[in-house]
């Protein structure tokens, strides 16, 4: 084989490659533009160390066109229990950030709890944890 | 023989490497997907930048504020802070009692009422309340909220409202009974209204 053809044949086979992983990944980012929606993002929850107090923080951003949404959000211990005192609220366009109050969150891990309702489909995100507080 | 192999070896290899890279290129998604994004914490508060008193209530004998501010990226953030006098500005983010940022792009919102609703604990025990939103449109010069002992109209300031709801003995719930918001125009005409009830049904994860 020449040199020539050896390097189209690795070109094509690195080509083919990235379509293959490239078409496994992507179904879902495709379909979330031909039927517009929103996602909900829960961040890890802001901790105020010298109070001890928490408020779980996330994000819901939407495509154009998107149907209103609604959310409640909670601020949860390591066993899922909700600290403190949800949010909740809609319906909205667009895209948001969005809070619980400031809770006692004292010897606690926490994360953020986010649901959202958008078009009448449920979806929700989980954060990371934060311990120490 | 061996040193061929080995070659083809570290090119196959390459190859696998180059087409997982440009294959999460070509899909955004999964970053956030696995969380590789998240940074952590994000307050949706209008922290130090300049704010407006949109309204005031009084809510089971405390001042319950909502101010609104836009900050430097351009989020326009309403935060609400309770135990405050109307004429305290804020000053430290534990102030803050609830609150959200609209993020730009920053869009009309396609119905003409929509609210947040925020429980704390009451120091008698269970919940109080607090109900904020916003209007559509600066047409909007009134929102009443109607409850099943009567109606009454909320404070409403550039299109912000605020008000609160009767205590209840767990959070996330609303009282027994039917809660709504109707917004009206300078003519009394009706332009909207939100049923809270539905509102809560709607969001909640267990929907």
């Amino acid at each position: 084989m020449s040199k020539l053809a050896h390097l189209a044949l690795r070109a094509a086979l690195v080509g083919a490659g990235a379509l293959i992983v490239g078409g496994v990944m992507a179904p879902e980012h495709a379909q979330s533009r031909l039927l517009a929606t929103c996602t909900p993002t829960a961040y890890s929850p802001a901790v105020d160390y010298g109070s001890r107090l928490g408020q779980a923080v996330g994000e819901t951003t939407c495509d154009a066109g998107a149907p209103s949404w609604s959310y409640s959000i909670y601020l949860r211990n390591h066993a899922g229990s909700t600290l403190g005192n949800p949010a909740t609220g809609g319906p909205f366009t667009g895209n948001r950030l969005l809070s619980t109050d400031w809770t006692s969150c004292a010897g606690a891990i926490v994360h953020t709890f986010l649901y959202i309702n958008v078009g009448g489909a449920g979806k929700s995100d989980t954060s990371g944890e934060v311990s120490g507080c | 023989m061996l040193k061929m192999t080995k070659r083809r070896l570290v090119g196959l290899v390459g190859m696998i490497g180059c087409s997982v890279v440009i294959g999460v290129a070509f899909a955004p998604n999964i970053g956030s997907a696995v969380g590789l994004l998240r940074t952590g914490n994000a307050p949706s508060s209008i922290g130090a930048n300049p704010t407006v008193q949109v309204a005031s209530v009084t809510a089971s004998g405390s001042p319950l504020v909502l101010w609104m501010g836009v900050r430097a990226d351009g989020a326009r953030c309403v935060d609400i802070r309770k135990g405050l006098a109307a004429n305290v500005a804020p000053s430290i983010a534990t102030d803050v009692d609830g609150g959200w940022c609209e993020l730009p792009p920053i869009t009309r919102q396609a119905t003409a009422l929509s609210a947040n609703l925020y429980w704390s604990p009451a120091s008698a025990g269970g919940y109080h309340i607090v109900l904020a939103g916003q209007t559509s449109s600066p047409a909007i010069t009134s929102v009443r909220l109607s409850t099943p002992t009567g109606t009454e109209d909320v404070p409403l300031g550039n299109g912000y409202f605020l008000g609160a709801l009767p205590d209840v003995t767990s959070s996330g719930q609303l009282p027994p009974g039917d809660y709504s918001l109707t917004a009206r125009d300078a003519s009394g005409g009706v332009v909207g209204s939100l049923d809270l009830n539905k509102l809560v049904a709607q969001a909640s994860p267990s929907n």
